[in-house]
This record gives C-alpha cells, sequence and structure tokens, in this order.
C-alpha cells in the first residue's frame, strides 16, 4: 500500500514541480512586474501600466484583435475546407495509401511551412514569376503577395494549409467511429433527403465532435510564433511577437506592457480551454 | 450528380489532395539543389550539390543536427518518464479534470510566452545559453502533452488489472514490472517519439533560453532565412523532417494518436 502511495506522490511531486509551479511561477511573475510589484521601475501596486497598455497604446489591443481574427480565420478555414474534403474522400481514406500521404504534412513544423510559403508566394516568388510570364503583373511590385500584408493572409495560408490533412484525416475518423453511413441511411428511410441528412446529421455531429481540437487549433495559433515571425508585419504583431519584442526592447518602461499582454493572453487560453472542458470533450479525459 | 461523375470528382480531389501533401517535401529537395534564378526566370540555370557537400562532408550542419538530437531525445527520456508517473497519479486522483486542465497549460499556452514569463528565474539559476536550460524550457510543454496522454491510458482496467496482481499475491513492484510495463511499452515508445517532436521543432523558446549560444537545427534554419538563403535553409529543413518522416513511415499510429 505504502509504496502505491509513494509512486503516487512522486507523480504529483512531478506534476507540481514541471507543470503547476513553472506556469504558476510565470503568470505570478508577470502579474507582479505588470502591477508594479516587481522589477527595475517597480513603485508599488499601480494599474498604469494597464491602462497605458490598453487605453494609451493601440498597439496592445490591435496585436489581441489580429491574433484572435487570425486564430478564428484559421479554424473557420480549415473547417471550411476539411469537412467537404473528408466528405469527398470517405471511402478513399479506408485504403491505407491516401490516408497515409495525407499524414505526411504532420511532419511539417510550422517555420518549414511558413519558409516555403514566404519562398514560393512573395514577391519574386515562382508564384509572381509565372504571374508575370502569363502578362497578369508588370512586376513584382504588383504582385498580391500574402507575404507581410495587412490582413495576415500569408499566416492564415499557412496554418490552414498545416491544419487541413489533419483534420480532413480526423473528421473521417469521426464518420468511421460515429457510425454515420448507417445513421444517415437511417435518416434516409424515414424521410430526409440527402440535404437534410447532411446539414441536420452529419455536419452538426461532425463539428461537435471535433469541437475541442477545433478549440485546441484555436489556441494554438493564437499564441503561435514562428509563422507570423516569418510571414507577419512589424505592425500589428500577433501576440508572441509582441510580447517578446516588447520584453527586450531597449526601453525598459515598455516591459511592464509585455507582462499585461502575456496575462491578457493567458485569460483567454484559460477561458477556451475551460469552454472545451466544459463540453466534454478534451477527449483524453479518463 | 451521376456516379460516375461523383466518382471522377471523388478520384481528382483524391490525386489533387496527396499531390499537396506531396508537394512542400518535393518542393524542398529542388530548392537544395537549385541554383539561385533571377526574375523572372522560372527556373535555375544549374542545380549544384555543393550544399549538400557541406552539410554532409564538410559538416556545416552536424553540429546543429547533434545539439537538436542532444536536446529532443533528453527532454523526450524526462517528459515521458515523468508524464508516465504524473499521468498515473493525476488518473487516480478524485477530481482528475481539474489537474488535466492544469496539465494542457503549459502544452497549450504559446512556449515563447511561458518562455518570457520564466526566464527571469532562467536567469537567476544561471540556464541561459546553456543546453541543460533549453531541456528544461522544452521539457515543460513537452511534459504537459506527456501528462495528457497518459491520463487516460491509467484507466479502470490497469487499476483492475494491479488489485488482480495483488489479490493473487503480486507486489507493487512486481505489478508494475511484469504487468503495467510489458502493458506500456507501446504508448511508451509513441509517446517517446511525440515529445521528441514537441522539442525538435521549438524555435522561439530556444533562441529566447539559448540566448543564441544554443543552435538547434530551427536555429539555423531561421538565420538562413534571415540571409535570404533558401538553399541552406531548404537542407536545414529536410534535415529536420527527416526524423518526423521516418516516425510516420515506420509507425502510422503516431499519426492515429492524434485521431
Amino acid at each position: 500500500m505504502s509504496s502505491r502511495r509513494d509512486l503516487e506522490r512522486v507523480g504529483l511531486a512531478l506534476f507540481f514541480l514541471l507543470a503547476v509551479v513553472p506556469v504558476g511561477a510565470s503568470l505570478v511573475y508577470a502579474a507582479f512586474y505588470a502591477f508594479g510589484l516587481t522589477g527595475l521601475l517597480a513603485h508599488g501596486f499601480t494599474l498604469s501600466h494597464a491602462r497605458a497598455a490598453f487605453l494609451t497604446s493601440s498597439e496592445v489591443s490591435a496585436s489581441l484583435l489580429l491574433s484572435v481574427y487570425v486564430a478564428a480565420a484559421v479554424v473557420v478555414l480549415t473547417a471550411g475546407v476539411a469537412l467537404p474534403l473528408s466528405l469527398v474522400l470517405r471511402r478513399r481514406l479506408e485504403g491505407r495509401l491516401l490516408s497515409a500521404v495525407l499524414s505526411l504534412p504532420l511532419a511539417l513544423p510550422g517555420l518549414v511551412a511558413a519558409s516555403l510559403v514566404w519562398h514560393l508566394l512573395g514577391g519574386a516568388g515562382p508564384v509572381s514569376r509565372v504571374a508575370f510570364r502569363l502578362g497578369l503583373i508588370r512586376g513584382i511590385g504588383d504582385f498580391p503577395s500574402p507575404v507581410q500584408d495587412a490582413w495576415g493572409a500569408g499566416i492564415i495560408l499557412t496554418h490552414s494549409a498545416l491544419a487541413i490533412p489533419f483534420f480532413v484525416l480526423l473528421f473521417t475518423e469521426i464518420d468511421r467511429a460515429e457510425k454515420l453511413p448507417a445513421l444517415l441511411e437511417l435518416a434516409a428511410a424515414l424521410g430526409a433527403s440527402p440535404r437534410q441528412a447532411a446539414t441536420r446529421i452529419r455536419l452538426p455531429l461532425l463539428l461537435k465532435k471535433a469541437f475541442p481540437t477545433l478549440a485546441l487549433l484555436f489556441v494554438v495559433v493564437l499564441g503561435s510564433y514562428e509563422v507570423p515571425l516569418v510571414l507577419g508585419r512589424a505592425y500589428p504583431q500577433m501576440v508572441s511577437l509582441l510580447v517578446l519584442r516588447r520584453y527586450a526592447m531597449f526601453d525598459i518602461t515598455l516591459k511592464p506592457e509585455a507582462f499585461i499582454l502575456a496575462l491578457g493572453y493567458a485569460a483567454l487560453v484559460l477561458v477556451i480551454l475551460k469552454i472545451a472542458f466544459r463540453r466534454k470533450g478534451l477527449r483524453n479525459e479518463p | 450528380m451521376s456516379p460516375r461523375a461523383a466518382a471522377r470528382l471523388e478520384a481528382v480531389v483524391a490525386c489533387g489532395a496527396a499531390l499537396a501533401s506531396i508537394f512542400p517535401f518535393a518542393y524542398l529537395l529542388f530548392l537544395s539543389v537549385a541554383a539561385p534564378a533571377v526574375y523572372p526566370a522560372l527556373f535555375p540555370e544549374s542545380l549544384r550539390f555543393d550544399r549538400w557537400r557541406a552539410v554532409l562532408g564538410a559538416g556545416e550542419l552536424l553540429p546543429s543536427l547533434a545539439v537538436s538530437f542532444m536536446v529532443s531525445t533528453a527532454v523526450a527520456f524526462l517528459a515521458t518518464s515523468a508524464g508516465y508517473l504524473s499521468g498515473r497519479a493525476v488518473a487516480r486522483e478524485q477530481h482528475p479534470s481539474r489537474l488535466l486542465l492544469l496539465a494542457y497549460l503549459p502544452y497549450a499556452l504559446s512556449p515563447v510566452i511561458l518562455g518570457a514569463c520564466l526566464l527571469f528565474f532562467f536567469i537567476r539559476l544561471g540556464l541561459v545559453g546553456t543546453v541543460p536550460g533549453v531541456v528544461l524550457a522544452h521539457t515543460i510543454p513537452a511534459f504537459g502533452f506527456s501528462v495528457v496522454f497518459w491520463v487516460p491510458f491509467w484507466n479502470e482496467e490497469k487499476r483492475s488489472m494491479e488489485e488482480l496482481v495483488q489479490t493473487l499475491g503480486g507486489t507493487r513492484r512486481q505489478a508494475l514490472g511484469r504487468v503495467l510495463l510489458p502493458l506500456s511499452r507501446e504508448p511508451l515508445v509513441l509517446c517517446f517519439f511525440q515529445t521528441f517532436l514537441v522539442s525538435w521543432f521549438q524555435y522561439g523558446l530556444t533562441v529566447l533560453v539559448g540566448g543564441g549560444k544554443v543552435q538547434t537545427l530551427p536555429v539555423r534554419i531561421y538565420d538562413y532565412l534571415g540571409e535570404a538563403d533558401m538553399g541552406y535553409a531548404a537542407v536545414a529543413s529536410l534535415l529536420l523532417v527527416v526524423p518526423p518522416l521516418v516516425l510516420l513511415g515506420v509507425n502510422r499510429r503516431i499519426a492515429r494518436w492524434f485521431l
């Protein structure tokens, strides 16, 4: 009995040491710094940094808005493309070859994917050259490159391209696990049209089951660093980039704002995870 | 749509999806041997293999490859072994979902933001710019992943097995060594590879904690991009994607685990 408890104690101690302590220490330190309780310029509790971050400067709000917009766009685009693809490819994905090929992009890190998009779709990239040869543009300057554009198109495109194959496989797996074809046959037998069966049974079920994973995709994109580093603009920057820039800036008066932003971001992630948990779905729950 | 047209559409979409999945790797291979081409030329004037010779012969990227491999192996070992025990402890708690939410945090939070908030402690501990510092920093998100991986493994079935061994006169150590560890062999391998990849792909956290002194492969890729040297960036990228590709090829379960 005691060795069992010892093993569990060791497990819990490791859990606190490697999960609770780092996250707790980082958030407490960020809060202390953000509210003037520690750091080189600390003069006691103050909300002035928070006011400066959100009211005086527009960069922090713009960064949060951009990050939420990019993450939402990636989730919508990924689900919007992966769902119909999974429906069309359902039968073919029962074979091993196509599912093996579609899982290849899982091996592609964000930095590599971003560098490819930067090269392919940059002003002097191959797509621009083809457009020039076809007479669609008159030079590099005419090419509407999604690299470092105002709408974060390159970032959205890269994250979506990385996520779509995974979600095609996920939706297909859910389709199979939930025995949706049998359910749809039943719906048809009861008089539902193919359109009704798709929009009222298949899509809601697939989206409901995939919701936690889509929520995690939102969280991952929200805090992504490498892809916006390569493909994003200098203003506004996504959250991770702005936190790091403010943190490492020569002007140390801006450092507390980095922690304000980090706290805002952490709160948002926590809320999203809570929602994903409440919907019963972080699938690894015992 | 007629069945024939539907089948044709299915075939076209399948081919398109397969080509799109293979394209990044094929294009990286092409870039790694392509000489620069002046705008608006579509193709390089020649193919050059000196980059590969520099990497494989002169060992241009081999130190970074070795550092990446060393860091990721250490992270995978730490995260998998600690996560194995922690997952078991969390699963046996009265309210595992609360602890599981905590386990998701280090994994879900941006490693760079978490790293920026923890950098003060790393500086105080003298870990900045060192390999152990980078290993510890990578272990935090990898451990979160590992716990999330192991909690469902330690289900009621495993608890019953442990109890059965004890009922039959076995000790706790025998239950672990002769029943649970053999049962865990496959998930242990999967978790090891997954946590290896969590570390293998890290860039931001490595730069932050490594302070430019710990040069892993992703750091070198970004350096090459900064120099607009897409050829060497492609070579380094191919080296970076080889281990995950091999893992996918050897064991498709790794992909299935995600699903």
